[in-house]
């Protein structure tokens, strides 16, 4: 088995390209988790939590919102999060199966070792994760803190025991793509400090054409250069 | 279905398990999956610290490590677990004081201070390295001085890992991989360096961002200070992730001269004196005891 997972850093409303939840529900049924990290920003506060819960809830995934600042550790706790949740599910439909009741009809206080057990499993699962990066004018100045908050996740995943493999991709792309994959699949630090140099602000925001991207990427192995 | 933002001052929380009702009465601190509320046992009065979350894996972990942990000072009690709404919440010990950031500014902790706390947490968290665990996120604003039982006192403990396991929560300031100085892994340099950063920022009196200054530049900061040498060589080498253990790091704290005159009437001088007296003990009675054993 394999985690997979899209990871979705924003600071403003989805304005081109339909509804990104409908894309978040369409990676659900192909067993991709989409989680979302909303940026807050204390001068101009366009983004509210509405359409990045949305997203997740329709990836099954989860989601955060918090100041620049704190990019690197939320996307971060929000990854292991996810991937804790996925392994619950697997755990909680095995409990299910044996026992025949749900973990949430045990005492909170008697369910640590079957939440320490799906936290064992998902350490020791591969994951690969495409993080889709917002690079639309207003994040300009965030993309420094999200250049870095990217090379510090895949420093996480190094210590994971299954390891991790990262992929990015910005959206929008240039010359008027909609996106644009930034850097492959990859777990080597050096390279992808390289490729994440790429990261240019430009034009609007198409997360949904991002999201279908991501999944046509993870699903097919396809690098999606162009639209 | 009941939304956290809902709970206001006056809810009445019940629990699904033991039954027990809390009514909020502060809104104490909100984070991104929870919040923590000073409220009131019904049936008794009692002021408890109450954390809620949607998270529940967070405090289920938390609760175990809590009680796990009780036999060590300088950890609050978990009174229960219970849920509510299908949140989760956790009943702690509530603590009246001030937690250690509002020690960080200009002149509001001493050199002496600051290294007399290094080593408190240094040998708490020696013990939690004895059972096998590590805390990931220790800040100041998880460190409280409890001023009425005169005590140091870490709050939040759910980011209790295994040892040598990866570490899933961490604050960039604290944490040395973000410093890129070592690996994001539950081990003692990874607290050593945590300690060693809550020192810097209490002596020096401002916090620093991995994201705008690299870790020479705060060595390099703390090299033009006006405090002994001795201190800045230790606090240098935990930032450089020099040590090895804990144990080291204790060790060259406490062998420190930095009695500290103009320090004596500050207060949580006063209080931290008392703690080091009580792990001082502490320590001889575990080794006492052992002695007995054998």
């Amino acid at each position: 088995m394999e985690m997979k997972q899209i990871l979705l850093i924003t600071d403003g409303r989805s304005n081109v390209g339909g509804d990104p939840a409908r894309a978040a529900a369409y990676a659900a049924q192909n067993g991709i988790t989409v989680n979302a990290v909303g940026i807050i920003d204390g001068d101009n506060d366009v983004l509210s939590s509405d359409e990045i819960k949305a997203i997740a809830l329709a990836g099954n995934g989860t989601w955060q919102m918090v100041p620049l600042g704190m990019l690197s550790a939320t996307m971060c706790t929000v990854t292991y999060r996810s991937m804790h949740n996925t392994l619950e599910n697997i755990v909680n439909a095995q409990v299910k199966k044996i026992v025949g009741s749900d973990m949430l009809d045990i005492e909170p206080a008697m369910r640590l070792p079957l939440v320490r057990y799906a936290d064992t499993l998902a350490d020791e699962t591969p994951l690969r994760c495409v993080i889709l990066v917002d690079c639309s004018n207003s994040m300009a100045v965030k993309l420094k803190t999200a250049r870095a908050a990217i090379l510090d996740l895949l420093a996480s995943f190094k210590v994971r025991r299954a390891g991790g493999n990262l992929a990015v991709i910005a959206f929008p792309g240039q010359s008027g793509s909609h996106y644009q994959m930034i850097c492959p699949f990859t777990d080597d630090m050096e390279l992808l400090k390289g490729h994440l140099n790429e990261l240019k602000h430009r034009g609007n925001t198409p997360t949904a054409h991002a999201i279908n991207a991501a999944i046509s990427y993870i699903l097919n192995d396809e690098q999606p250069f162009f639209v | 279905m009941f939304k956290m933002e809902d709970i206001h001052l006056g809810s009445d929380i019940c629990g699904r398990w033991h039954n027990r009702c809390y009514e909020v009465s502060k809104l104490l601190g909100r984070g991104g999956t929870g919040s923590v509320f000073l409220a009131q046992r019904v049936d008794d009065g009692k002021k408890v610290a109450l954390k809620i979350s949607c998270v529940g894996e967070d405090l289920i972990y938390e609760y175990h490590s809590l009680t796990d942990m009780a036999c060590l000072s300088m950890v609050p009690e978990a009174i229960e677990l219970d849920e509510w709404h299908g949140y989760t919440f956790l009943v702690l010990e509530y603590i009246e004081g001030y937690d250690l950031s509002y020690y960080i500014g200009a002149g509001k902790c001493s050199y002496a201070g600051a290294v007399r706390l290094g080593c408190i947490l240094a040998f708490l968290m020696s013990k939690v390295w004895g059972k096998g665990y590590c805390l990931t996120d220790v800040k100041p604003e998880n460190v409280m001085v409890d001023i009425a039982n005169r005590r140091i006192i870490v709050i939040d403990w759910s980011s209790l890992t295994e040892a040598d396991a990866p570490v899933k929560e961490f604050t960039p300031t604290y944490d040395i991989a973000s410093w890129g100085v070592g690996r994001r892994l539950a081990d003692q340099r990874y607290m050593v360096f945590a300690i060693s950063m809550i020192m810097t920022v209490l002596i020096m009196g401002k916090s620093y961002s991995p994201v705008s200054v690299s870790i020479d530049e705060v060595t390099e900061d703390i090299k033009r200070t006006k405090c002994p040498v001795g201190v800045r060589n230790i606090l240098i080498a935990g930032l450089k992730g020099r040590y090895d253990t804990l144990q080291q790091f204790y060790n060259a704290m406490n062998g420190l001269d930095i009695y500290d005159q103009s320090s004596e009437n500050d207060r949580m001088d006063k209080i931290i004196n008392i703690t080091l007296a009580a792990a001082a003990l502490f320590a001889f009675l575990s080794i006492a005891n052992w002695l007995i054993l054998i």
